[in-house]
């Protein structure tokens, strides 16, 4: 069966929005430099934006290579054990992983109320524009965490751990 | 309790957790539980400050320049004018890749952007010719390390203001390190090659002619490296802005004069860059984040304190300030080590009789080694994530590499003068 | 280095925290580690006062306050460093005043563009009531302000072209920090404001991305700025100065003996710091001088009137602040 646009679109969600701002961040810069030399003028407000979209671009990122595997780790320990044991090493890196994340998105919420109103150096915004990037992206990767640990534990063919390279 | 979190690391590294999140899971206990003097969400200041940093730009630029450059044939035309001057050497996809980086050094001076470049543009290609994946990644990593040696490399830049020696100097001084290094790299992919069969890409050196032929064909591809370096001298950009602007260039030579690069490209330029970025970058962030630690409790410190009460001999000292970067090279990230032990190294260095600009060479050789080698190493993580190469067949493969740095290394710390050659000529 | 130092700015409302407690009695067994951070470099005058304070204190209290310097950015600095503060951290952060003016605006404005001529003008305006009721709004806000003083010169325009009058800027690229305060003040003095990082600038110049920057004589010669542009025109545009700060909460908990040594051993090392910096800057002008870099005065009414604007410009000041400041300035003559 064909796969319809709209589950195309949102299979790829992460990699579409981190897109989308790989590409503000460039056009900033280009548009930036070209400005600055023919113009001489500039947009002084675009290292920020471009470096805010950056941070955006890194940390949805970052959650499409959780979901696909693509963060580094090391298993040579790991794939020497007996298979049985390594089961057990795989299912407890998934916690240890969910606890991480977890935490980290509880501290992303603390930090950004407590912070928001600190504003960014250049447009003076809400500095909660930039750090809101922590909270989605840790908030993502605890379900992708919760979702990896239930299939590893179903999962019978365990020797390649999931997400681990 | 201090160093707790370094055992953390240690654990978590070896279950097979993603780096990155190691290095976050073991910051974040030592200031959840270990020391109080600051509410622990305040160490995600750092995972913010440390991402939005103009210099790190470069990386997702000079990737998808990589990128664009495989689907627009500029990478090809650039490889074989490298080519026809190396290819007729044992290995002449492996020097080919030693040359690329050296002349990619004028361009990007960033090792990361340059070994996640060349991971997608040289490595397909060279297991295509028969090259081991292992192999093709560790020399793409290796001659990584030689791009930020070339001026205009950042970390020149950054340790220019830290030693507060002028910046001008240190570019000058970054050539002949750069060009030894990859001169030892080449004879290393040689023995090797030579070693394994395999063979030169041409049969035997190519004539003036061809190479004016050769020069003549890749002339847009060759233009990429020294249009950049041209716009850098006449002020167009700033070397952070070389990577969108070659970004750009890259996109008008493939649709209009190449010809080859279409839309549906960009799918897999995009999808390209997100991966490499992020995953790059995270592990930066992570491993600032754990220098955010180490800086807290004075770790850097109390390791230079101990090594100054052992010896008082220039010589002896830089011997111990390599042997000490190396070690801790192979656990932080490079420009942390640079940007939190060379304030406390050069005074330290400058009293026993050391010129800071040799210094500097010294560490960023050194960190520059330190990030080819395992078990951390941003330079491994880069090529090993793009290429999907196994961290333990990379391993098997690097150390030669590292062996003939090492080498290099001696050299310029023992013979201050072939350092200080030009800045002296220049200055 | 000392360039990046003095940087930003921006408004917030004020974010307010408990009153501080009543003091803890001295206690034989008391030890305090407090981590004080900034961004300078060691060779800088503000990195040796930090170390000469803190050892100090540390003297003076029988190693019952231990300040653990951190120079160059190596902990939290900027507006990360005032947010520790503001949070309750165990940490002293050394800014720029202006960063201060994120919790109470008027902070802007006492280190805005074109006000001081004299160091002893900023040494006295900071003793005026005026200033004394910032410094209470800012402990209400959590900060207890150690000193504002610690002062490493006044900022110049450095280019390669001379700069006697606004005109004279125009179509010039400066560099500048990524700040509110700074681009605002560098454009409306008529130049064009390009924030660029620190580490880019020197190559910038050199290249001519950038037609030049602005800094102190001491970053200057520190930072061999000479090598690519050798002209400066004493705007004075800004005077570089660092406050100390610290939790208004962690203060509260120190024993008033040892408070007292802490608040004398700051002002104290602010007053030496500024003897040092003004004995040396003759020095340090004549030694830039012999490496070819040419002073000249400006047309400082023309630059001091463009700049106005900017006060009414910042967010959430006191409503003719400027005006205050000038009276207060007034006073003095
Ligand atoms: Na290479
Ligand atoms: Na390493």
């Amino acid at each position: 069966m064909k796969e319809s646009n709209l589950k195309k679109i949102l299979n790829n969600i992460e990699e579409i929005i981190a897109s989308g701002f790989i590409i503000l961040t460039t056009v900033l810069v280009v548009i930036n430099v070209f400005m600055r030399y023919f113009l001489k003028t500039g947009l002084y407000w675009s290292e920020e934006v471009a470096t805010a979209s950056f941070v955006w671009a890194v940390f949805i990122g970052a959650v499409a290579g959780y979901k696909k595997g693509k963060h580094i780790g090391v298993d040579i320990l790991v794939n020497l054990l007996p298979a049985s044991i390594q089961k057990v090493v795989v299912i407890m890196v998934d916690i240890v992983l969910i606890l991480l994340n977890g935490y980290m998105t509880y501290l992303a919420v603390i930090f950004i109320s407590l912070s928001y109103i600190k504003p960014t150096p250049v447009l003076g915004i809400s500095s909660a524009y930039i750090s809101s990037a922590l909270l989605v992206s840790f908030t993502w990767v605890t379900i992708y965490s919760v979702i990896f640990l239930v299939r590893d534990i179903r999962r019978t063919d365990y020797s390649k751990g999931g997400d681990i390279l | 309790m201090a160093f707790l979190p370094i055992l953390i690391v240690f654990l978590l590294y070896f279950t097979g957790i993603p780096i990155a999140y190691a290095l976050f899971g073991s910051s974040l206990t030592y200031f959840s539980f270990i020391n109080d003097a600051s509410a622990p969400d305040l160490i995600l200041q750092r995972y913010i400050t440390s991402a939005q940093n103009f210099s790190l730009l470069a990386i997702p630029f000079f990737i998808m320049a990589g990128s664009i450059m495989n689907y627009s044939g500029i990478s090809s035309k650039l490889m074989k004018f490298a080519e026809v001057l190396t290819g007729h050497m044992t290995g002449g996809l492996g020097q080919v890749n030693v040359l690329l980086s050296l002349l990619m050094g004028g361009v990007s001076g960033s090792a990361n952007a340059d070994a996640a470049m060349q991971s997608k543009m040289l490595v397909p290609e060279m297991e295509k010719r028969g090259y081991s994946r292992a192999f093709s990644a560790a020399i793409t990593a290796a001659s990584s390390a030689v791009t930020p040696v070339i001026p205009p490399g950042i970390n020149l830049i950054v340790y220019g203001l830290i030693a507060q020696v002028s910046v001008g100097a240190m570019f000058m001084a970054g050539y002949v390190p750069g060009v030894l290094m990859a001169i030892s790299l080449m004879i290393v992919v040689y023995i090797i090659s030579k070693k394994r069969g395999y063979t030169p890409t041409r049969e035997k050196r190519a004539t003036a002619r061809e190479i004016f032929k050769q020069t003549l064909e890749s002339i847009w591809a060759l233009l990429f490296p020294f249009g950049i370096i041209a716009g850098l001298r006449i002020g167009l950009f700033t070397p952070s802005e070389a990577g969108a602007v070659a970004v750009l260039y890259t996109i008008l030579v493939g649709f209009f004069i190449y010809k080859e690069l279409k839309i549906e490209h960009f799918k897999d330029i995009l999808k390209d860059t997100v991966y490499g970025t992020s995953s790059v970058v995270l592990i930066i962030i992570a491993a600032n984040v754990f220098g955010y630690y180490m800086s807290w409790e004075r770790i850097p410190q109390m390791l230079t304190e101990m090594m100054l009460g052992i010896t008082e001999n220039p010589m002896l000292m830089l011997l111990m300030i390599n042997i000490f970067y190396l070690i801790l090279g192979m656990f932080i990230e490079g420009g942390a080590a640079l940007i939190i032990l060379s304030p406390l190294l050069v005074p330290v260095v400058t009293q026993m009789g050391v010129d800071p600009i040799h210094f500097g060479m010294i560490t960023i050789v050194n960190i520059m080694i330190g990030g080819i080698t395992p078990p951390f190493g941003s330079m491994m993580f880069t090529v090993c994530t793009i290429t999907n190469t196994k961290v333990g067949a990379f391993m098997k493969e690097i150390w030669p590499f590292i062996l003939a740095l090492l080498v290099v290394l001696l050299i310029i710390t023992y013979f201050p003068g072939i350092v200080m050659f030009v800045p002296n000529l220049v200055f | 280095a000392g360039c990046a130092a003095s940087e930003e700015e921006t408004p917030a409302p004020d974010g307010n925290e408990a009153p501080a407690e009543e003091p803890a009695e001295t206690d034989e067994d008391y030890k305090l580690v407090l981590r004080l951070s900034h961004v300078f470099s060691p060779d800088e005058q503000l990195t040796k006062s930090m170390d000469l304070v803190a050892e100090r204190i540390l003297e003076k209290t029988d190693g019952a306050i231990e300040i653990q310097t951190f120079p160059q950015a190596q902990l939290a600095v900027y507006k990360d460093g005032l947010e520790q503060v503001v949070r309750g951290s165990e940490f002293i952060s050394v800014e720029d005043p202006s960063y201060l003016g994120d919790y109470v605006p008027d902070f802007k404005a006492l280190v805005g563009p074109m006000l001081y001529s004299e160091f002893d003008q900023y040494t006295q305006m900071i003793e005026t009531d005026l200033v004394q009721d910032m410094i209470a709004k800012a402990e209400e806000a959590g900060i207890k302000i150690l000193a504002l003083d610690y002062i490493f010169g006044f900022r110049n325009i450095i280019t390669n072209k001379l700069i006697v009058n606004p005109e004279d800027l125009k179509g010039m690229k400066l560099r500048t920090p990524g700040s509110q305060l700074f681009i605002d003040s560098i454009n409306a003095m008529g130049a064009t404001a390009t924030p660029l990082p620190w580490a880019e600038t020197l190559s910038a110049v050199q290249q001519g991305v950038v037609d030049g920057l602005e800094g102190s004589e001491f970053t200057n010669i520190g930072t061999k700025v000479y090598e690519v542009a050798t002209n400066v025109a004493l705007t004075k545009h800004f005077l570089g100065t660092a406050g100390v700060y610290l939790s208004t909460d962690v203060w509260a908990d120190i024993p008033e003996e040892y408070q007292t040594i802490i608040e004398e051993e700051f002002r104290y090392g602010a007053e030496e710091m500024i003897q040092i910096i003004s004995e040396s800057y003759d020095a340090t002008k004549a030694e830039l001088e012999e490496l070819g870099v040419e002073f000249n005065e400006v047309n400082l009414e023309a630059f001091t009137e463009l700049t106005k604007p900017v006060y009414e410009n910042m967010e959430g000041v006191t409503p003719g602040i400027y005006d205050l400041l000038m009276d207060e300035l007034d006073k003095m003559e």
